[in-house]
């Protein structure tokens, strides 16, 4: 048998399996948004879904969904190095680092159940409070319209994940560096930001762009603990589809969600090269 | 100077007793207190019940364990879950295991690319995923069967255990395999005495990881299998919904990271490596 064939054959059941399933969820995708394989009405090219895809209530969850990225993935990234640092110097290095791979192994639902069972009416943060005498009712945490518990909950989740890829790269840096940049005269502050960050980089990178395309994309905790107001995108696009029966438009958010992750991951992708170079 | 170098010294020592102390005390706020709370609530007893002012709860009791071991579908969906996670390792192994061995192994033009590539399951959104997987699958009978959960639950577990084996296969030295072709080892010999055992240890952290990441989807589950095949994570999100009742929450909540735990421990006794660094960090 010809050597190439043999190796075509051997990528076949892996790859194979992937390209048909993405190329078929992807094209009745495309084709739904559409209006192609209705299941409601009648089958057609039509442009109509995408434009009824311009709505307020639309912007506002694409907002929801952006901010939640953000803030999920930046402000774990804030905690990940300052607790690098922390760890760095502190005894029981890899006991506490290996308590704090538990979180990475938690279901994002039960997670998402841990941080309200602590914030709710009769959580422990209500007794804290209560019992210090800093509040006098317990304080509604889980209000309808707030989605600071999502971002909690996001961090606590995502947070240990970029402890684990990025505490490598800062231990890695040597001592005697910043050493050196100590001597010459630099801060903390500057010798974060003229040192480590550019060693690391590369690493933090894949850190931000991981966790943000995951909470970018979340359902489980933004329907849990999130407000009634707006929907995440995934809530959006499961409840267009589900509850008003407009598989079209739903087809439509998730064409754009795709194209938002394309989008980011290819700017990773062109960032990444130009940082090696 | 001397003095003032231990004083230095010593001042260097006791800050790090301080930050050693206020790490574990951050780690016990956000890391042990959730669990031991979602525990204490799991075992209220209905009759004292846990209100303001006692900060444990008067009395315990396995009442709430009993109730919905005897009157809900949790034994059922624990049930579903481990059958459609062993499925789904299995042939998630068996599906990968060329692929990464001519990723580990063969000269591929664009190498890189498609390893690349092989990560797409990974990064798109899982809900839009399992929406228009599961209309294909309604289409083809499929839906509201186990066929239909673990065939979603494998495209979402390939990327990982392909990723994983071809960095095992990588690393088996080319000697070896040589030796032992010298040696008048035909194929089926090589298979099984050399690339077998070496990529075990791989199999093991990228099928632990398969087994625990199918055990407690929700996406696919919850659009593919919900409501004829209850895992414990779809019955855990309807016990979130409108009839929220904590003490069955906290116990439908342990039962899905108990078998995490478990599997968890396994791995890091069975396994030296961090395979999970190793598969990631070469993204």
């Amino acid at each position: 048998m010809n050597k190439k064939w043999k190796t075509l054959l051997f990528l076949l059941p892996g790859v194979g399996y992937i390209v048909f399933f993405l190329a078929v969820i992807l094209g009745f995708m495309v084709m739904q948004s559409f209006g192609f394989f209705n299941f409601t009405g009648e089958s057609g090219f039509t442009l109509e879904h995408w434009r009824s895809l311009f709505s307020r209530q639309l912007l506002d969850s694409l907002l929801f969904s952006l901010k939640v990225g953000t803030v999920s993935s930046f402000g774990s990234l804030v905690i990940t190095y300052l607790l690098s640092f922390a760890i760095r110097g502190s005894y029981f290095r890899k006991t506490i680092l290996s308590v704090y791979k538990i979180p990475i192994f938690i279901p994002a639902l039960v997670g998402s159940f841990l941080i309200i069972n602590m914030f709710d009416y009769s959580g422990i943060v209500n007794f804290v409070l209560q019992a210090l005498h800093l509040v006098r009712g317990p304080v509604n945490f889980r209000s309808q319209d707030s989605a600071a518990l999502v971002y909690l909950i996001q961090v606590w989740k995502n947070m240990p994940f970029q402890l684990l890829i990025l505490y490598p790269a800062i231990r890695s840096i040597r001592q005697d560096i910043l050493d050196a940049g100590r001597n010459l005269g630099a801060g903390r502050l500057r010798l974060f930001f003229e040192i480590v960050f550019p060693l690391t980089l590369s690493t933090c990178l894949i850190a931000v762009i991981l966790v943000f395309i995951g909470t970018f994309g979340d359902f489980a905790v933004s329907s849990t603990a999130g407000p009634v107001y707006p929907f995440s995108l995934s809530r959006l696009m499961n409840y267009t589809a589900y509850n008003q029966q407009d598989w079209g438009l739903s087809a439509a958010i998730a064409v754009s969600m795709v194209a938002v992750i394309t989008a980011l991951v290819s700017a990773y992708t062109y960032l990444q090269q130009k940082i090696v170079k | 100077m001397h003095s003032s170098l231990r004083t230095k010294k010593r001042v260097r020592k006791l800050a790090r007793i301080i930050l050693t102390f206020s790490v574990l005390q951050i780690l016990a706020v956000t890391i042990f207190i959730p669990f031991l709370y979602t525990v204490l609530w799991s075992l209220v007893d209905p009759g004292t019940g846990w209100s303001y002012t006692s900060l444990f709860p008067r009395r315990l009791s396995f009442y709430h364990w009993i109730y919905q071991f005897t009157y809900t579908q949790v034994m059922e969906g624990l049930l579903n879950g481990f059958i459609i996670a062993s499925w789904t390792t299995l042939l998630t192994f068996l599906v990968a295991l060329p692929t990464a061995y001519a990723l580990g192994r063969l000269e591929i033009p664009g190498k890189e690319a498609l390893k690349v590539f092989v990560l797409l399951p990974m990064v798109l959104p899982g809900m839009a995923i399992a929406m228009f997987l599961g209309r294909i699958l309604f289409f083809l009978g499929l839906s509201q069967t186990f066929a239909g959960v673990v065939i979603g639950h494998i495209f979402m577990n390939l990327p990982f255990m392909i990723r994983v084996l071809a960095v095992s296969f990588e690393s088996i030295p080319q000697d070896v395999v040589e030796v032992s072709a010298v040696l008048g080892a035909n194929r089926l010999q090589r298979l099984r005495e050399i690339y077998l055992p070496l990529i075990v240890p791989g199999f093991f952290a990228a099928g632990l990881n398969t087994f625990i990441s199918s055990l407690e989807e929700f996406d696919i589950s919850f659009i593919i299998g919900q409501p004829k095949i209850p895992t414990i994570s779809t019955i855990l999100f309807a016990s979130m919904g409108t009839n929220f009742v904590k003490t069955q929450v906290s116990v439908n909540s342990l039962l899905l990271i108990i078998p995490n735990f478990i599997l968890l421990f396994v791995i890091e006794r069975v396994l030296k490596q961090d395979y999970l660094g190793a598969a990631l960090g070469k993204l």
